[in-house]
């Protein structure tokens, strides 16, 4: 079979919703990478640093559309030179229509000569010229209040998700959003980004779409593991297997759907224009959600699991159904069989929100009970035969509603 | 069969409230961003800096322990810049706090100059100068129908005699000989008027309660000298403003300035028409006449006087003219009565500045139960100083002077003079205590700020960044529609559908919110809205993944879709609540430009829940009721459980009911 032939076979598997891989059985794997990823981060962080704007350092920029005259960027730097201000760096951007020249920062009379000169070599006047100026402690400002936010954040989702799902899962959330900001953040030091205000307030909008993930992938577990403790057929690692199988092509589709716009956007910031905050956002935003993916899916949810693992209800349960199945010489239980289970009880979950809906009619004309059955059939039964996975009894005594 | 259709219409019945439901919340805000700009024009957002060009800088407070400043400071900081900011007479100036420690000034345009705004956080002294003249009242904000009550005969006398031909333009042809009672402006007893006008000097524990305020009417020494003189580029400049009042008015304004007394009030209208260019000058214009020249010339008003740029009066060794403050209700009260609320005061060189001033603050006033007062006391040098200004002062009024307004002008009293801690009085409420006490202490800006950005766009480049956004939002939601049609075919065209009436309910509200809470659309916030589509979309993809899930079940789209919308409208909420949650936190605490994209982001995903609620679950549910789109798998790119059987798992087919 060649190559591409398995990539479609893949993604064959992964549309139809049909795959079923042991995540979670390689926890110890996805840890080590985790680790090791969270590792070359902070070395890269610790030894190459950041690449600082100058926004950081403090500066002044001046930018002027150069397609007035001939004057090349070489000529525009030199005559900046020439008023005795230090070029930091000169750059095109905007495909070549405007002119970016970085000094240090500099006063007012030294930005007004420079405008001059600039606006004599590029043939328009000192106004056309635009001014940014920095000075040295905007961008730590900026980080400083980046700080906050990220911390206040951080405590108010963890409440958020304590009171809508549990302590643990809100701890694996965290866990893995903090790791995708030492990813994120290793990547700009370790490619040497430039680092920016933009890149700052970017990776705080990291944080949104990151949790935004790892949302999707536990509300699944959440769903799948609710009546765990009421069964012995599976475990809570199953059913986390089970989710992670379950949500992977949204979480593809997600990421996909959500970079598709920031690459429009980092095409037009880098390409065209070349320099700004379209640039700076979209691509922290880009290496964050790329990142993001890999944090909720191969390190927040088997975080989750082993989190969970640790209450001696769930040790003693999962032993219990082991125990159970190795007993029954099912050791290898089939994942399909687990898989079934599973859906099985959530499907009575699904029933029993649904009645609550106050539609109870709609649930009458459900006809969910023969799953194979030809559609002709199943009119015919709608709403007479009860159906399987109703199974009351086993629910779980103590259920979240909402 | 009959008790299907009966179910069926049933839930088409349901279906409708929502669409109802969501033309009345598009209408609404439709109507809303119509009615903002009077359904004059089509409703527009109001664009950031960044895209239609202009100034923006960023000011920073600094302490000198390094910690915060508490926001009241940072308040009334914000209404001083925004003082001088105006003064400068830049258009629709915004000025706001932003974050614990930052003042943003935004000034749209492009002929804005940096340069000249970059003062207007530089901290002024605080003076104390004894008044010289005044207060005379602002007659540019009084109302004119006063002046024409005047009587008007003898308006041309020496002073103005070369000027009788503009003057005899003037209204006064009514006839009207008899003065008014009510219609009577002068100095004296306007000066109630003025916040500063009862407050009075005592040292505390002197039991005589102070009179009310009466303004000293002459010079007690001779002017100082002219800045002018002794500044050549001054005198340049006075020159171009020469030459833009215009000869005859000029020599009219010098001849009045000679008289050294303000213009009788009886002459006051023809004064008032003939030397009305004075009233065009801007603030820095003003700036450079010459203090009697400020001062008598009834044209100039207080708003020009404020306006002049910082620093402007701040030379000790020279006469300077100011305005007073006015409280709300003073400014009210004014209006209502056609006065000025503000007074003109001609003030003498200063002896005793801020930095005399060792301590200030607010304390119950001794004399009148239930007002408040002033304590102050002095450094050693400074001490000297004031005992020297205030034995020259005795029952005349000094001013203290911040930045260039007068803001108080009590009268001194025999005893503070004798040191020790000195109280002003004046029937404060505690607020204009504290505020008094903490001007004393800080001078006019409450904080020092440091010019921490400026950043200016030309109108050019701010159009070629729009049409970046633009073409980058262009090309993401293209981005967006085309995989989805590609994975969801038919559910693809409802992405599209939902996006546009998420579009649909996003302009006008971003149109409505420019006028209501002036909030602008800058590039970074277009970047929200860029990012929010993958979230809007995100919100589609859970709902069709999950029913896609119960269709691989084998239901029908009909028993599936109500099934998929429980699940997927948790997870939905879910998800959308951990977004809306990030961009409250950055919206509110952040700096810089991310507040537009934390707002943008914030909308779009509140917008969202909409959507998916009113639009996309009821039309996919609609559909599943109506002919087979949803249940032909390649129609829909969801796939039918009976159709793919084939696939991987036997068991799932045909799992064996459990007993």
């Amino acid at each position: 079979m060649n190559p591409f032939s398995k990539v479609v076979r893949v993604w064959r598997t992964l549309y139809h919703g049909d795959n079923n891989y042991n995540f979670m059985g390689y926890r110890p794997w996805w840890y080590g990478l985790s680790a090791a990823l969270a590792l070359v981060s902070i070395v890269g962080i610790a030894v190459v640093g950041f690449n600082l704007g100058i926004e950081f350092s403090g500066g002044s920029q001046f930018t002027a559309p150069a397609t007035q005259s001939d004057a090349t960027l070489d000529d525009v730097r030199g005559a900046v030179e020439s008023t005795g201000v230090e070029v930091a760096s000169a750059q095109e951007f905007s495909g070549g229509e405007r002119y970016l020249i970085r000094t240090e920062l500099v006063g007012e009379d030294e930005s007004l000569e420079i405008r001059d000169v600039i606006g004599s070599e590029l043939g328009i006047t000192a106004d056309d010229v635009d001014v940014t100026e920095v000075s040295s402690s905007w961008g730590s400002s900026v980080s400083r209040q980046a700080i906050i936010a990220l911390c206040v954040f951080l405590v108010l989702v963890s409440i958020y998700l304590w009171w809508r799902y549990e302590r643990k899962m809100a701890g694996a959330a965290i866990a893995g959003l903090i790791h995708n900001l030492v990813f994120t953040a290793g990547v700009y030091a370790l490619v040497g980004f430039e680092v920016t205000p933009g890149t700052v307030i970017g990776m705080l909008t990291i944080l949104g779409y990151s949790l935004y993930d790892t949302v999707v992938v536990f509300d699944k577990v959440d769903e799948n593991t609710r009546g765990t403790l009421a069964q012995s057929r599976y475990t809570y690692q199953d059913g986390a297997n089970l989710a992670i199988n379950q949500t992977l092509m949204r979480s593809v589709n997600t990421s996909i759907i959500g970079l598709l716009p920031v690459a429009g956007l980092l095409f037009v910031g880098a390409g065209l224009l070349g320099v700004g905050t379209l640039m700076d956002l979209a691509l922290v935003l880009f290496v964050g959600m790329l990142t993001g993916s890999f944090s909720s899916l191969f390190l927040s949810t088997p975080l989750l699991v082993d989190f969970k693992l640790i209450e001696p209800a769930y040790k003693t349960h999962t032993r219990k159904v082991l125990a159970k199945r190795s007993a029954g010489g099912d050791a290898a239980k089939d994942a399909e069989e687990i898989r079934e289970e599973i859906t099985a009880d959530v499907e009575s979950e699904v029933d029993s929100d649904l009645d609550s809906d106050g539609e109870p009619e709609e649930s009458e004309e459900y006809d969910v009970t023969a799953e194979a059955e030809p559609e002709g059939d199943r009119r015919a039964l709608a709403g007479t035969a009860p159906r399987p996975g109703a199974r009351g009894s086993r629910r779980p005594p103590k259920r979240r509603r909402r | 069969m009959a008790r299907r259709r009966k179910g069926l219409a049933r839930k088409q019945l349901r279906v409708a409230p929502y669409f109802i439901a969501l033309l009345a919340l598009t209408g609404l805000l439709w109507l809303s961003a119509f009615a903002g700009v009077g359904f004059k024009s089509f409703p527009m957002p109001k664009l950031g800096l960044d895209l239609q060009g202009g100034m923006s800088m960023v000011l920073s407070a600094e302490l000198p322990d390094g910690g915060t400043p508490d926001a009241e400071s940072m308040e009334q900081a914000r209404q001083i810049i925004e003082d001088r900011v105006n003064g400068t007479g830049v258009a629709e100036p915004e000025i706001y706090v932003e974050g614990t420690n930052n003042i943003v000034v935004n000034v749209a345009g492009d002929q804005t100059d940096a340069d000249q705004l970059r003062e207007v956080g530089a901290p002024a002294e605080l003076r104390f100068r004894q008044v010289l003249q005044g207060p005379l009242p602002d007659y540019t904000l009084q109302d004119p129908a006063d002046f024409e009550d005047e009587p008007n005969d003898g308006a041309e006398d020496g002073e103005s005699g070369d000027e009788s031909g503009d003057a005899s333009e003037s209204p006064s042809a009514d006839g009207s000989e008899s003065p008014s009672a009510d219609g009577s402006e002068t100095p004296s007893a306007d000066s109630s008027e003025s916040p500063s006008g009862e407050a009075s000097v005592s040292p505390s524990g002197d039991a005589s309660e102070s009179p009310s305020g009466e303004p000293s009417e002459s010079p007690s020494e001779p002017a100082a000298e002219d800045p002018a003189e002794t500044n050549p580029d001054i005198e340049q400049r006075r020159e171009e403003v020469r030459a833009k009042i215009g000869e005859d008015v000029w020599a009219m304004a010098e001849s009045l300035v000679a008289s050294g007394t303000p213009v009788p009030t009886d002459q006051l209208a023809v004064y008032m028409q003939a030397l009305a260019p004075f009233g065009e000058l801007l603030g820095e214009e003003v700036a450079v006449l010459s203090p009697e020249m400020q001062f008598f010339i009834p044209t100039i008003g207080c708003g020009q006087l404020t306006g002049r740029p910082a620093g402007s009066i701040s030379p000790m060794d020279q006469q300077v003219v100011a305005c007073d403050r006015a409280t709300p209700e003073e400014v009210a009260a004014a209006e209502e009565s056609g006065q000025s609320p503000y007074g003109k005061y001609l003030l003498a060189p200063s002896t005793v500045e801020g930095r005399d001033v060792s301590t200030a603050a607010m304390q119950q006033d001794q004399q009148s139960p239930g007002a408040w007062a002033v304590g102050l006391t002095f450094t050693n040098d400074g001490q000297d100083r004031w005992m020297t200004l205030a034995n020259e002062a005795v029952n005349t009024q000094v001013a203290v002077v911040l930045d260039n307004v007068v803001v108080t002008a009590p009268t001194i009293q025999p005893g503070a003079a004798n040191g020790g801690t000195v109280e002003i009085t004046g029937g404060f409420t505690s607020d204009q205590a504290r505020l008094l006490a903490e001007q004393l202490n800080y001078g006019s800006l409450p904080l020092a700020f440091d010019v921490e950005t400026i950043d200016t766009v030309s109108a050019t480049l701010g159009l070629d960044q729009m049409e970046a956004g633009l073409l980058a939002g262009g090309i993401g939601v293209a981005l967006v529609i085309l995989y989805c049609l590609a994975y969801y075919r038919f559910l693809g065209v409802i992405v599209i559908l939902s996006l546009i009436v998420s579009g649909a309910l996003l302009y006008p509200a971003i149109a409505m919110l420019g006028e209501q809470i002036g909030f602008t659309l800058t590039l970074a916030g277009i970047a929200g809205f860029i990012v929010a589509i993958g979230i809007t979309a995100d919100s589609f993809v859970v709902f069709f993944e999950r029913l896609k899930d119960e269709m691989k079940e084998g239901r029908s789209p009909r028993s599936a879709v109500p099934r998929a919308w429980v699940r997927a409208r948790r997870t939905i909420m879910s998800a959308n609540a951990v977004s809306i949650l990030a961009a409250i936190v950055l919206y509110f605490l952040a700096i810089g430009a991310v507040k537009g994209f934390a707002f943008t982001l914030g909308l779009s995903t509140v917008m969202d829940i909409a959507v998916v609620f009113l639009f996309t679950h009821p039309v996919v549910s609609w559909l599943s009721r109506r002919g087979r789109i949803l249940s032909s798998s390649r129609l829909s790119g969801l796939y039918s459980g009976t159709a793919i059987r084939v696939q991987p798992s036997r068991r799932a087919v045909t799992r064996p009911k459990e007993s």
